[in-house]
């Protein structure tokens, strides 16, 4: 169907209400009689709780209750349940209101229901609390002591812990003809979606309702039904539009909880509105790693072992659903990346701290892994005198070896990876890299080039899920279509939108699939009443699943819609074919039945159907990342000279759409690289609470970038594409680290590299 | 609570009296009493821009000011770009045709943000425009194709209003 819809790069069906200003963000949802909810959140780090006072707090005009976790019960507690018992010591329950102790700065303590949410705030002041300091796990090296305090009521603060060996690692090293091994360092980061979370929820007349900025609506309606306790049916979480997610909103949290809880408990509705401190200090936040690698080499360049050594600062707490296993799992089995080593061993380890609990963030675990790797490439290959880009072309997986199974066992199906980076680096300009670097030293700058290949799992199944411990996460998704009686076609899915134009694509799928124009095929806002059950938008899966099922589910409405025709004009359907909107006799253009009539003539007035599709492997998308950079030896300053992407998501659905992710996760890359971090100090004070503090890059930081495509179909699904969400993300700070260390001489090893880092390195460096 | 100040604002060129209380946000002003909720916080700092507004011409962080700041002056908030269902704004138009918006949560800021800069100052040249768009946050789209919005409405037989 190459003359369809899918491939075309057509503009966004859900523009315009976002360009109006008349799209309804959760905050923008009026309600009747609303009670807000604000937070005393822990401004300490690690104490036991002892008395609150809210009496001043309840006393002010226009406060409704005055809450701490007493009210509550602990059978309102998130817990994730993790299925990994050789591996996991324990998965902590998290109160929705802090019970006995609190465990990071930002934990929530008391919350204060009042007729506005500037009462509600002036509650909070009002209140009083004891904290009786603990002692402080501020990293993962203090939680590894010895005499470190334990968060938690098990013997350590390492909560999972998992090792791997495939070949013989230690023979491997000592044969090798070098053997680099050092300390990569990737910052704790926020994901910090422009609108930070929010929920409100009212009471129905036989349960709730819930709208809240989520990217993954029926994980929270499972998680609330028995919190609740009340049947399914009667708990309804609709999906508003969603103001960027990022990962940060794949997880069900305390306020999405407790607001449907005060819901029902006061009969009215409830609203909280996350403000930006709260997103940046109790927000789930993500990475923050220490990775130490061992990497062996032959003399020409050949990978022959790869030995890492992974700890994860998890915060004080896990997710929901999925526990404090994102990072844990995601670095080291993607450690060796694209590359044939012949032998690797890992030991990774989550461990608590007094921080933030850690979630997921665009490109999870892969981020780290791909600094890890990539860094490492670029280390072995200056070390032996080679090129990097030799290096790495020598040792990745080759078109005619796909599909692959890697080093920790992952099969990646598709692509050309060697082709990739050719192509990244063609468009760059490769070949001008001397008379740049020649020009930028005459001028007093330092000139580097970079380049890193990303590997990455997309649309990740049930299975998968099951087999990491996830066992709270069903892995599937469904599509329902319905044929109007205006001849029209609406569309539901699990899938939640925050940006990446699922009402577009999921419409352009469609629209080929039953043979409409796309304008006549409405996607809906996810709700979970509306029948169509699954998982959420994350971990790059909504083309892969939410496309397949829509395909499965147009295929069985094609079924119906020929069935019914042939019936109607007693014509077998064989000697039927498909039109715009109708279906219609061969050979005979006048007649036709419309879609219209056929849905007209249902006893329910319109043809719907659902179908679910739960992918039976992974989809593994990859491409390679080349950028030029100068450096300011004086001020640290980065300039980013040209920038190339070269991507592989399959089959392309909409191109614009494909280049906008990749755009907006390489400036993630580039923020990761240059200018984020969340940073805590020795106590565990939060110390960048604002966008003062933590900065996401502006227009000046990020370049144009040059963004080409390969389109090698996956292996074995049903639909043709591969995940695009991530991978600038995976590839885009590594690539940068790459060029800024060939600019100065000198290994960055840690990210982000602050200006002073940069300048103190050029001093030193032995490029000048 | 304080006692309410009355306040008269034009707003999208419509005159608006009412009372306030006086520490009320000129962002909830707009938000909760006006209903006019495309303007967004996403920091309540000034730093994002999301809640950007025109004031008397110039560009204004509504999560900085008090309703109160607003008296005798002019607002125009995203709501006002385009009339209710009729033809988008030109600016807005080119932003959709350039997949310049992917959340949609800041663009209202970077519409009026571009819309006073055009009106106050004439159009961008191309190095100027990373500039303008500078003082607005964008997670989403890396800023690529809102440059070349941008550019193509300034290339436009534009007028901004």
């Amino acid at each position: 169907m190459d003359d369809g819809y899918v491939g075309r790069p057509l503009p966004r069906a859900e523009d315009d209400a976002l360009l109006r200003g008349r799209a309804e963000f959760v905050d923008d949802i009026r309600l009747p009689d609303t009670l807000h909810v604000a937070f005393h959140r822990s401004p300490i780090a690690h104490a036991a709780l002892g008395a609150i006072d809210t009496k001043d707090a309840a006393s002010l005009p226009g406060v409704h209750a005055v809450l701490t976790s007493e009210d509550l019960g602990e059978s309102t507690d998130l817990w994730a349940r993790l299925e990994t018992p050789e591996r996991v010591t324990f998965s902590p329950r998290r109160p929705l209101l802090a019970r006995g102790v609190v465990r990071f700065v930002g934990e929530a303590v008391v919350a204060a229901l009042a007729e506005s949410r500037y009462v509600a705030e002036d509650a909070c002041e009002r209140v009083l609390v004891d904290y009786e300091p603990l002692p402080v796990v501020p990293d993962v090296d203090a939680a590894l002591a010895p005499s470190a305090a334990v968060l938690h009521p098990v013997p350590s603060n390492v909560l999972y812990e998992h090792a791997h060996e495939r070949g013989g690692v230690d023979e491997a090293l000592a044969a090798s003809a070098v053997v680099i091994e050092r300390t990569f360092k990737v910052a704790r980061y926020a994901a910090a979606p422009l609108e930070p979370r929010g929920v409100l929820a009212a009471p129905t007349r036989d349960g709730v309702q819930v709208w809240t900025s989520t990217q993954a609506p029926h994980q929270l309606q499972r998680a609330l039904v028995p919190i609740l306790g009340l049947e399914s049916e009667r708990v309804r979480v609709t999906c508003p539009w969603v103001g960027g997610g990022f990962g940060q909103k794949a997880h069900v949290y305390p306020e999405e909880i407790l607001v449907p809880l005060l819901a029902l408990r006061y009969g009215r509705p409830v609203k909280w509105t996350e403000d930006r401190r709260e997103n940046l200090i109790a927000s789930s936040q993500a990475r923050g790693q220490v990775v130490t690698v061992r990497l062996g080499a032959t003399a020409d360049g050949r990978l022959t072992a790869l030995d890492a050594d992974i700890l994860c600062d998890m915060g004080a707490y896990g997710v929901y659903p999925h526990g404090h296993l994102l990072e844990v799992l995601g670095t080291p089995i993607m450690i060796s990346g694209p590359y044939k080593v012949p032998a690797v061993r890992f030991r990774a380890r989550a461990v608590a701290t007094n921080k933030c609990p850690g979630g997921a963030f665009r490109g999870v675990g892969l981020a780290v892994a791909a600094f890890v790797h990539e860094r490492a490439i670029d280390i072995v290959a200056n070390r032996l005198g080679l090129d990097p880009a030799d290096v790495r072309l020598r040792n990745s997986v080759q078109p005619g070896e796909l599909p692959f199974e890697s080093p920790t066992g992952m099969i990646y199906d598709s692509g050309d990876y060697p082709r990739a980076l050719a192509e990244a680096l063609e468009r760059i300009g490769h070949r001008d890299a001397e008379e740049l670097r020649a020009g930028a030293e005459r001028r007093g700058r330092l000139f580097g080039v970079g380049h890193a290949f990303y590997v990455e799992y997309t649309g990740i199944g049930s299975a998968v899920f099951q087999g990491r411990g996830m066992v709270g996460i069903v892995g599937f998704d469904d599509v329902r279509i319905a044929v109007n009686r205006d001849g029209t076609a609406t569309v539901w899915s699990s899938l939640p939108t925050a940006g990446q134009g699922i009402p577009t694509t999921l419409a352009q799928i469609v629209a080929d699939e039953l043979h409409l124009p796309p304008d006549r095929v409405t996607v809906a806002a996810v709700d979970t009443s509306a029948g169509a059950d699954g998982t959420g938008t994350f971990a790059s899966r909504s083309a892969i699943i939410g496309g397949a099922a829509a395909m499965e589910a147009s295929e069985t409405l094609r079924a119906r819609l020929l069935e019914l025709t042939s019936s109607r004009l007693e014509i077998h359907v064989d000697d039927l074919e498909f039109r715009t909107g109708a279906v219609g006799v061969r050979g005979v253009p006048a007649t036709q039945v419309t879609y219209a009539e056929l849905a007209e003539a249902a006893p329910e007035g319109y043809l719907d159907v659902v179908e679910r599709y739960d992918p039976p492997e992974t989809a593994y998308s990859y491409g390679a990342h080349a950028c030029m950079v100068e450096v300011d030896p004086e001020t640290g300053g980065v300039e980013i000279l040209r920038y190339a992407v070269v991507e592989d998501c399959g089959r392309i659905i909409n191109p614009t759409i494909v280049e906008g992710q990749t755009h907006g996760a390489t400036a993630q890359g580039i923020g990761a690289c240059l200018l984020e971090s969340v940073v805590y100090d020795e106590s565990g004070q939060p110390l960048t609470t604002s966008f003062m503090d933590y900065l996401v890059p502006s227009a000046h930081d990020v370049p144009t970038f040059d963004i080409g495509h390969l389109e090698h179909r996956p292996r074995e699904l049903r639909a043709d594409y591969k995940g695009v969400g991530e991978g600038g993300v995976i590839g885009g700070g590594v690539a940068l680290a790459n060029a800024l260390s060939d600019a100065l001489g000198v290994e960055l090893n840690e990210i982000p590299v602050s200006p002073e880092t940069i300048a103190a390195a050029a001093r030193k460096g032995g490029r000048r | 609570m304080t006692a309410l100040r009355t306040i008269r604002t034009t707003v999208n060129g419509v005159a608006v009296d009412r009372r306030v209380e006086p520490r009320r946000l000129l962002a909830d002003f707009l938000r909760d009493d006006l209903d006019l909720r495309g303007t967004h916080l996403g920091c309540e700092h000034g730093v994002c821009g999301a809640c950007t507004v025109i004031l008397d011409g110039a560009a204004v962080r509504s999560c900085l000011m008090l309703a109160v700041q607003a008296n005798g002056k002019a607002i125009t908030t995203v709501e006002g770009l385009a009339p209710l269902d009729g033809e988008l704004h030109p600016l807005q138009r080119a932003f959709h045709e350039a997949h310049a918006l992917q959340c949609g949560f800041c663009t209202p800021g970077f519409l009026l943000s571009l819309v006073s800069r055009f009106e106050q100052w004439g159009p961008p040249a191309d190095d100027e425009i990373r500039t303008v768009l500078a003082g607005n946050i964008c997670r989403c789209t890396g800023y690529q194709n809102i440059e070349k919005a941008v550019r193509a409405f300034r290339d436009s037989d534009w007028a901004v209003s």
